[in-house]
């Protein structure tokens, strides 16, 4: 090489790397991977804190206002943004005068949303525009899947890297709430197969398809069925809509929809699932099967988006998801032993792929790679 | 697991045939949730102005005072079940 040809140089190491966020809040596996991340980061010796546009309750203290970024212009400071949904915190990161750093959680489509929360369909919107505005900007780019890395690199981001979820494993390994077990062990002494579905109340997890196979199940297989859908609604209109929709069916009693839970009632939950039942349209990752995978609980999924990477050859992957190939599936895995027990050992050792230490490892390593590009 | 959805598809090929359930069950389950999504999809207009205030509000309010302007809207909004975070189970 020519002696007057410049080589690349790495950038100096900085002294902080702060994290940007739209919104954060409790039960959410982008906010928990936020939260480890800054612990990763610490632990790398660098000073880091959260900075959010929209702070959850629950996480007051822990993360600062968006307005209170520091612009340090040094080259002491980079900015990693946490990137879900559109918002002002893109603009921020987009004027910042460090380097930038972006990990990509995928950005739900506004039509699948549209018609529920037509705000939050804009902000999706706006969230793939400003990918398009962050994307000359970002030096470094990481996603938790492959088919967000593809995502990105649609996008014209250069080599993004592949960084699981950082998880605390807390719902792999913590022992379930004794309470929670108890009431969800006394509904199945009253027979009849447990189906479970855990995210975000949401229209692209498509909850009201499950409901639709779950009343085909019901009606065909097995009378006394119960299906929980557990997690936080979005929105008051759809989780509305699922409520008319189940008590229209005659099914308000068999399908719960208790919310938002601790991690110990949502292991609980996972303890009694006779099968873990995912018909998303669109999921970045889904951290619950690898979660369900974990507790030993058979997965029957749509493949849909990431579905398909996540659950891998240790699930039954559904091409299309009528209400009677749903059920036809859940009927054949719970009644052949056999194939039930290799799907269940299958899960445990995929999920032992996704371990938290494995996860924060490659986090680090993405960060080494990140300080060492030019 | 290519043999079980196999085996899947001609069951409810066979639910089909039989009558236990058929193309006509689904449709009509797409029908009953149309009807209860159009009925919840009356109610909420008022709290997505909210959330639409709550973004137009954000852009013009200036920082200091925007901790002041998130609690009065999670004020207003927690009758209206409008939830602030778009993700999270």
């Amino acid at each position: 090489m020519s002696a007057t040809t410049a080589d690349p140089v790495s950038p100096a190491r900085p002294d902080r790397i702060d994290q940007v966020i739209p919104s954060i809040i409790e039960h959410d596996a982008v906010s928990n991977h936020t939260f480890i991340a800054q612990g990763l980061l610490r632990q790398m010796g660098f000073l880091s804190e959260i900075y959010a546009q929209t702070i959850g309750p629950g996480c007051t203290g822990r993360v600062k206002p968006l307005g209170e970024l520091p612009f340090l212009a040094d080259g002491s400071q980079w900015v990693l943004y946490q990137c879900s949904i559109g918002g002002a915190a893109a603009d921020v990161v987009a004027r910042h005068p460090g380097r930038k750093l972006l990990d990509y959680h995928n950005i739900t489509p506004a039509s699948l949303v549209e018609r529920w929360l037509p705000p939050l369909a804009e902000e999706s919107r706006l969230g793939r525009q400003q990918l398009q505005m962050l994307m000359p900007l970002v030096a470094f780019s990481m996603a938790d899947s492959a088919y967000n890395a593809a995502e990105l690199a649609g996008e014209g981001f250069a080599y993004p890297r592949v960084v699981p979820v950082l998880t605390e494993g807390r719902a792999f390994a913590d022992p379930p709430d004794p309470t929670a077990l108890e009431r969800l062990t006394a509904a199945r002494s009253r027979g009849g197969a447990d189906w479970l579905f855990v995210g975000q109340i949401a229209p692209h997890k498509a909850d009201h398809d499950l409901i639709k196979a779950f009343a085909c199940y019901r009606r065909v297989f097995d009378r006394d069925a119960r299906l929980y859908l557990v997690g936080r609604e979005m929105g008051s209109a759809y989780i509305d809509a699922l409520r008319r929709f189940a008590a229209a069916l005659g099914l308000a009693g068999a399908i719960s929809l208790p919310g938002s839970v601790g991690v110990g009632t949502l292991v609980a939950h996972y303890e009694t699932a006779d099968v873990f039942v995912c018909l998303s349209e669109h999921e970045g990752f889904c951290a619950p099967i690898i979660e369900a995978m974990s507790r030993g609980v058979p997965v029957v999924a749509y493949a849909a988006a990431a579905v398909p990477e996540t659950v891998g050859e240790a699930g039954v992957l559904l091409p299309e998801k009528s209400p009677a190939l749903v059920a036809s599936a859940v009927h054949r895995l719970l009644t052949d032993g056999a194939t039930r027990a290799g799907l269940v050992a299958a899960g445990r050792s995929r999920a032992a792929r996704f371990t938290p230490e494995a996860a924060a490892a490659a986090f680090q390593r993405a960060i080494g790679v990140a300080l060492a590009a030019p | 697991m290519s043999s079980l959805v196999a085996a899947a598809r001609s069951d409810a090929a066979r639910l089909a045939a039989e009558g236990r359930w058929t193309e006509a069950d689904s449709a009509e389950l797409g029908r009953v949730f149309e009807r209860s999504a159009a009925r919840a999809l009356r109610t909420p207009r008022l709290a997505e102005r909210s959330l639409v205030l709550r973004r137009f509000a954000r852009r013009i309010v200036p920082a200091r005072a925007r901790p002041h302007l998130r609690r009065a809207l999670a004020f207003v909004e927690r009758p209206l079940g409008v939830v602030s975070a778009r993700r999270g189970r």
